[in-house]
């Protein structure tokens, strides 16, 4: 009976999201939508990577890795925008195996500076390599995608509500996948992996492996984001892919919850907007955004999937009987 | 040429290790006694060097006492940061450092908002060059050297010789003992805290004046305490003062001889190298111990 109502509340949520440029054509409110799409990819998968108990401060990264490996494909390899996407995520993943080797070794607050390290290399990367990467004025005139259905027919995504729809279809592929993943046995020895190492390493789960799965995985989803974001913005510098951007991923998944998918898809749903809603005063949105970090972690610590958990809670208690009640 | 570059060259080095190596002090000292990276450290030392142009602009007192101002005034804010936040956060490694993350964007904007986004400048202190033989050596930075050996000397003895400086190195080796043997956590917690900002803030006050001011002047040197408490083991006082040097000489020689853009680049692949062959740190404690 509930799993056949999830069902149907799924397809009519999906069924929403799809009518949403129907409803609201304005460019303004389906900017900030899509803004809030590529943050949830970015900050699902980067949950993946906590999910295994390692906090990185280099997801952004692997962002820009792919939307410098998308905007160079199509621009000077030529090649079409349905093989540049798939191959950002691939090389997100290529660089996260690489170095996940090394770092992912490392134990508690040393994974995290290493991690922040390694993102400001990469930074320094695209600004001291004007060849290829245009160095500190990054890439400009990125063509938006051109998707070819057949040999001579071909389209651009120029509109908002086209590039909504790409967003839209990689969002919840995205969702879909790491959902699948979360409920297998692979995410139940993550979760193992994060809260008893060793007594995972007793049952004869491979930790070490688990976490370059997750690492790989999120550096995969990264790059898909890193690549929408570039040809949706047109232009892309190393200053996109900054330590603030990664910190704005985890801030993301603390406000929402980090404990599973629907965490950090509130806390972008929460979270992205608010600067569009502030605009008046610049200077205070980032105020208020530490802030909110600071007071979530202090009064609601499991973020806000963890007081709708409980709320969830209280109201099935009530139903069944007397114990919920004070 | 090439025996009139090295000493310069060696000089430099030193200067800029000496910055370093002020700015990972309380960094050091903070992860080693509380366990909090404190990412906020270079919001710290940014506040410090615009409390000094404050006091210096507004009050009009001289350089010295603006600086003093500073240090405690840094300090007070520190101390009631652990109060009144990180207290709540003790034992929690992960939550204490995604605070700290948020703690270092609120004061970052906060410096936004109070200062704006313009460089600003600390009137010149010292000025002239010194000249020995073929060497030029500007005043200005000669006094930073002085003043940065002064404070480590200081902070130095204080570790060594002071009650309080004994109790916080106590509990930096080990809380647990600490306790047992009487010494009040809750009173020594937030004092570390305060004196790893106060040097945050000194910093702040002695580099300041030979850079331009703005609300992001921080995350540069926080960036290079990072890289020093790497290589010199996390939580290690002496392992700052060798990272400091190692990184300082090492960017003066690359810059100079190899490329500025190698140099900024450098202290990442020596932070990997470490990592790779002694993942503690030159003076870390391993991490099974803990």
């Amino acid at each position: 009976m509930i799993p056949k109502t999830k069902t149907y509340a799924i397809l009519a949520l999906a069924a929403f999201l799809f009518f949403i440029p129907v409803l609201w054509a304005d460019e303004f409110y389906l900017n900030v939508i899509i803004n809030i799409y590529l943050h949830i990819i970015l900050a699902v998968s980067l949950n993946m990577v906590i999910k295994t108990g390692k906090l990185s401060i280099a997801h952004a990264a692997f962002m820009g890795v792919g939307g410098y490996t998308s905007a160079l494909t199509v621009m000077r390899l030529g090649l079409p925008f349905l093989l540049a996407l798939p191959l950002s995520g691939l090389m997100g993943a290529f660089i996260a195996l690489l170095v996940g080797r090394l770092l992912l070794k490392l134990q508690g607050v040393y994974f995290v500076l290493v991690t922040f390290a390694f993102g400001e290399v990469v930074r320094l990367f695209f600004v001291n390599l004007v060849e290829p990467f245009g160095g500190p004025t990054g890439i400009i005139n990125i063509p938006p995608p051109r998707i070819a259905l057949f040999p001579g027919i071909a389209f651009t995504l120029l509109s908002k509500v086209s590039y909504y729809y790409l967003v839209l279809g990689v969002m919840l592929v995205t969702l879909f996948l790491i959902h699948r993943i979360y409920q297998s046995s692979i995410g139940k020895a993550m979760d193992c992996t994060r809260e008893t190492e060793h007594l995972a390493e007793f049952t004869g789960i491979d930790t070490f492996q688990h976490k370059m799965f997750a690492f790989a995985a999120g550096g995969f989803f990264a790059g898909l984001a890193g690549s929408l974001f570039a040809h949706y913005y047109r232009f892309i510098s190393p200053e996109s892919f900054t330590f603030w951007e990664s910190v704005n991923l985890i801030v993301i998944n603390v406000v929402g919850g980090m404990g599973g998918i629907a965490g950090p898809i509130m806390g972008s749903i929460f979270l992205v907007p608010l600067p569009e809603f502030l605009r008046g005063f610049v200077e205070y949105q980032r105020v208020l955004y530490g802030l909110i970090l600071i007071l979530t972690l202090w009064f609601m610590p499991a973020g806000m999937l963890g007081v709708l958990n409980k709320a969830l809670d209280r109201m099935k208690a009530g139903k069944t009987g007397k114990e919920g009640t004070p | 040429m090439g025996e009139t570059l090295l000493p310069q060259v060696i000089i430099n080095g030193v200067t800029l290790g000496t910055n370093y190596i002020l700015m990972a002090l309380g960094f050091t000292l903070i992860f080693g006694v509380l366990r909090i990276v404190n990412f906020a450290h270079g919001e710290f030392y940014m506040l410090g060097a615009f409390f000094v142009l404050t006091a210096i602009i507004k009050f009009e007192v001289n350089y010295l006492l603006a600086a003093i101002i500073a240090v405690i005034a840094i300090g007070l804010l520190g101390y009631l940061t652990e109060e009144v936040i990180f207290r709540r956060f003790r034992d929690k490694e992960l939550e204490g450092m995604i605070i700290a993350l948020g703690l270092s964007i609120l004061l970052q904007n906060l410096g936004l908002v109070a200062w704006g986004p313009y460089d600003l400048s600390i009137p010149p202190v010292f000025t002239g060059v010194l000249k020995i033989g073929t060497l030029f050596y500007p005043l200005e930075r000669l006094m930073v050297v002085l003043l940065s050996f002064l404070l480590m000397a200081g902070f130095y003895l204080f570790l060594k010789k002071t009650k309080l400086g004994l109790a916080i190195q106590a509990i930096a080796q080990d809380t647990e003992i600490a306790r047992v043997q009487g010494m009040r956590i809750n009173r020594l917690y937030p004092l570390a805290f305060a004196i790893g900002t106060g040097l945050a803030a000194a910093a702040g006050a002695v580099i300041g004046p030979l850079f331009q001011l703005n609300p992001w002047m921080g995350i540069m040197p926080q960036v290079k305490a990072f890289i020093v408490v790497i290589l010199g083991g996390i939580g290690s006082i002496p392992g700052a003062f060798l990272g400091g040097l190692i990184l300082g000489v090492a960017e003066s020689f690359v810059s100079t001889y190899a490329s500025k853009a190698l140099a900024d680049l450098l202290g990442f692949i020596l932070v990997i190298g470490i990592l790779l062959f002694r993942p503690s740190g030159l003076f870390g404690r391993s991490q099974l111990s803990r």
